[in-house]
């Protein structure tokens, strides 16, 4: 239940921008913005200063030549790896079932995970190895 | 695969360097997190964790061994960084700028800043960030309260000078004033 108290505890940790608080109390604690906008106001205000300071504190990205560093590694670590048909797997599934943190929808065992398990259940079929043929391909 | 790098790269090497305060550092724990990805992918297991997940925790991982590793070195009494970085008080007490509120964040306990990390730089979701850290979402939501807290306490005090000195370096930036 979304009281006075919850939103409180919610902004406390989460802060104060909606896209940061939990999904499944998203909507509730938007609710009670609508319905009590002074104490909503009120409780976020200070959430809303310390958002601001940490814009701060935001780490810089990583360098492009670790980026290329990385990749090279990896051409040269799974060109003879055995296990590269399932790591082709795992990472062309992660891409084209747009899983990960963009994929916060999928919960552990859910439907992307089946989707997972069917892939690894047919290593020997002829898509697969067409598939793996194709990846390795794009690596090198 | 590089699509995949490239989606995961800014979040590892973001915790990384989160955690362990330390641009090399953080760099090569990004390095040794990929070359177990590609060695150990046959280890991840459908239903446990998302792939993303379950890279991310290798990276913290080898975060916390480095901090282990730290921690395992006993320093002499009265020991001098040789890195130059003053402790975080000294930094807060003699600044009001960006660098007050990185060291604040630094200062941090390390799960507190990694929980930080997750869910507020990176917008992580609390059920993504618990499988990362293996802890429950409740856990989670403690440690940010208490990271947020201690914020609080350390830099809302001269909230209104550091906005102003951080919005005035942001106008001057804007103008082409920033060396």
């Amino acid at each position: 239940m979304m009281d006075e108290k919850r939103f409180g505890e919610l902004i406390a940790a989460f802060g104060a921008e909606p896209s940061r608080w939990p999904q499944n109390e998203r909507a509730p604690a938007l609710a009670f913005t609508r319905d009590h906008p002074e104490i909503a106001a009120r409780l976020r205000k200070e959430a809303e200063a310390l958002d601001g300071l940490l814009e701060a504190a935001r780490t810089a990205p990583p360098p492009a030549r670790l980026e290329q560093a990385i990749l090279a590694a990896a051409q040269a670590e799974t060109r003879f790896a055995p296990s590269w048909a399932r790591l082709a797997a795992v990472l062309a599934l992660s891409a084209g079932l747009g899983l990960g943190w963009s994929g916060a929808s999928l919960r552990a065992g859910g439907s992307g995970d089946a989707a997972y398990a069917m892939a690894f259940s047919s290593f020997e079929e002829p898509a697969f190895e067409a598939l793996t043929d194709f990846l390795q391909d794009e690596v090198r | 695969m590089q699509a995949f790098v490239a989606r995961t790269l800014p979040k590892i090497s973001g915790a990384a360097y989160r955690l362990l305060g330390d641009s090399t550092e953080a760099e090569d724990v990004a390095q040794e997190t990929y070359l177990k990805v590609w060695r150990n992918a046959g280890k991840w297991s459908p239903g446990t964790a998302r792939f993303d997940s379950w890279v991310m925790r290798i990276a913290v991982n080898l975060c916390y061994d480095r901090l282990r590793k730290r921690k395992d070195v006993q320093l002499p009494e009265h020991f001098d960084r040789e890195d130059g970085a003053a402790p975080a008080d000294a930094v807060l007490a003699g600044r009001s700028s960006e660098e007050a509120v990185r060291a604040a964040v630094a200062a941090l306990p390390d799960r507190q800043r990694l929980a930080l990390e997750l869910c507020h730089f990176q917008e992580m979701g609390n059920i993504e960030a618990a499988e990362i850290m293996e802890v429950s979402v409740e856990a989670i939501e403690s440690l940010l309260s208490r990271a947020r807290r201690t914020l609080r306490e350390r830099l809302m005090g001269e909230a209104g000078d550091l906005i102003a000195s951080l919005s005035e370096s942001q106008t001057d930036y804007n103008r082409g004033d920033a060396t």
